[in-house]
């Protein structure tokens, strides 16, 4: 399938493609399948996006879904309405969306808004004032309603469930109800309203 | 309808949240089962019992031996739709039939722990119980046309099929055939019934809604 660069500035038909690189702006009406997509500059979609590999080195709005391989941010990603499926997910950047991500890995050292994140792994660690410049001087905290996978790591997170088999806590998180079926760590340092399920404490 | 929890399902099948939804993205388990319902503690997720659970059993059964693509297009029939084998369990067609020696005839070749079948399949069964039953034709033999019958249908088109069941001399036969031909017989052969298959589909969906 044809590979297709766009240097300065280009709109890309949807259909189906090898290779996709932007290095300037690109604008694209219509669903986009490609072997990997790759985002230096500035990319806006109405359509949903199926890829091997999505790297978002800039700031890329997309309008419809999102289904990848392998997801890696280190740019800004926005979701206009759709939802993110990937097998594993990386965002050193932000990830800023109304749905839901579901992947079997997430790793997350940068800040995600969503709706819902679920899957196997999901690790976030959002750590404070390093985004302010990427969040408008808003708060740089994550920030998801539901946070449910087998194993849990979070820190500086603000959610309002977290559900898994093995939680963790971390400092400066704020989350209003935990529940959790294996083993439970909570920070001193973290907010939590209830916890519930059948859990063993972990004292780190 | 009969509801399970997002929680009470992982703890009845031993599944992980990782697995649910990594099934729930290959598309094994359609969005449409997940149903938000508002409760104290907040909103939880809940499933068509039966049917989450036949998938899910059938899922475990079958992970080992397939990839999940090929359990996608195996399951779901590539957009098909679906029907467990205890939801059919409690229709009228069926209860006169031994249902377990059915069941086997109705799940997916060489997968007799699977409980869910196709519902072209479904409907065909069913289609063909119903004419059985009201002519006479008995238990052992309209499983044994159906278990027949089951492998003929693969791959035909539901819209255009249409099973003739005979008899010739003492025994039962079902016969395939496509369109508005009908095949034509000796003076011999007695024709029992015919079912368009389009009807059967049309009755089975029925039938279930009354369920």
């Amino acid at each position: 399938m044809q590979n297709l660069k766009i240097d300065g500035i280009g709109t890309i038909q949807g259909g189906e493609y090898g290779n996709i690189s932007i290095d300037g702006i690109g604008k694209c009406e219509g669903d986009l399948h490609s072997d990997s997509l790759t985002i230096d500059g500035i990319f806006n979609t109405t359509g949903a996006i199926r890829t091997g590999r999505l790297q978002c080195d800039g700031v890329m709005t997309i309008d419809g879904n999102v289904h990848a391989e392998h997801v890696e941010v280190d740019g800004v990603l926005t979701l206009r309405g759709g939802k993110l499926e990937s097998t594993t997910i990386l965002c050193d950047g932000v990830i800023k969306m109304d749905g839901q991500i579901s992947a079997d890995r997430v790793e997350a050292d940068g800040v995600i808004k969503a709706r819902e994140i679920v899957g196997d792994y999901i690790q976030i660690e959002s750590h404070r004032h390093f985004f302010a410049i990427f969040t408008r001087g808003r708060c740089s905290r994550s920030r998801i309603d539901l946070i449910e996978a087998t194993t849990v790591n979070l820190l500086g997170v603000s959610a309002a469930t977290v559900s898994g088999k093995d939680v963790t806590v971390g400092r400066d998180c704020h989350i209003d109800r935990v529940d959790c079926s294996g083993t439970l760590y909570i920070s001193p340092h973290a907010r939590v309203g209830s916890v519930t399920g059948t859990y063993t404490r972990s004292e780190r | 309808m009969n509801s399970i929890s997002k929680k009470e399902l992982l703890e009845v099948t031993g599944i992980s949240y990782g697995q649910l939804y990594r099934w729930k993205r290959e598309g094994l388990i359609p969005e449409e089962w997940f149903v938000k319902q508002s409760s104290f503690t907040g909103q939880e997720t809940f499933f068509p019992r039966e049917e989450i659970l036949g998938r899910i059993g059938a899922i475990l059964e079958l992970k080992d031996t397939h990839s999940l693509g090929e359990l996608a297009g195996l399951l779901s029939g590539g957009g098909d739709r679906f029907v467990s084998l205890e939801r059919l369990r409690g229709l009228d067609a069926f209860s006169g039939l031994p249902f377990e020696e059915l069941a086997g005839t109705l799940a997916p070749e060489g997968n007799p722990g699977v409980r869910e079948t196709s519902f072209v399949v479904a409907a065909f069964a069913y289609g063909l119980a119903k004419i059985s039953t009201e002519s006479g034709v008995p238990p052992g033999e309209c499983v044994r046309l159906i278990g027949a019958g089951v492998s003929l249908i693969a791959g035909r088109n539901p819209g255009e099929t249409v099973c003739t069941l005979f008899r010739s001399g003492d025994g039962y036969h079902i016969c395939l055939s496509d369109g508005t031909g009908r095949p034509a017989f000796d003076g011999r052969v007695y024709i029992v019934g015919t079912l368009p298959l389009s009807d059967a589909v049309s009755a089975l969906t029925a039938a279930l809604k009354g369920v």
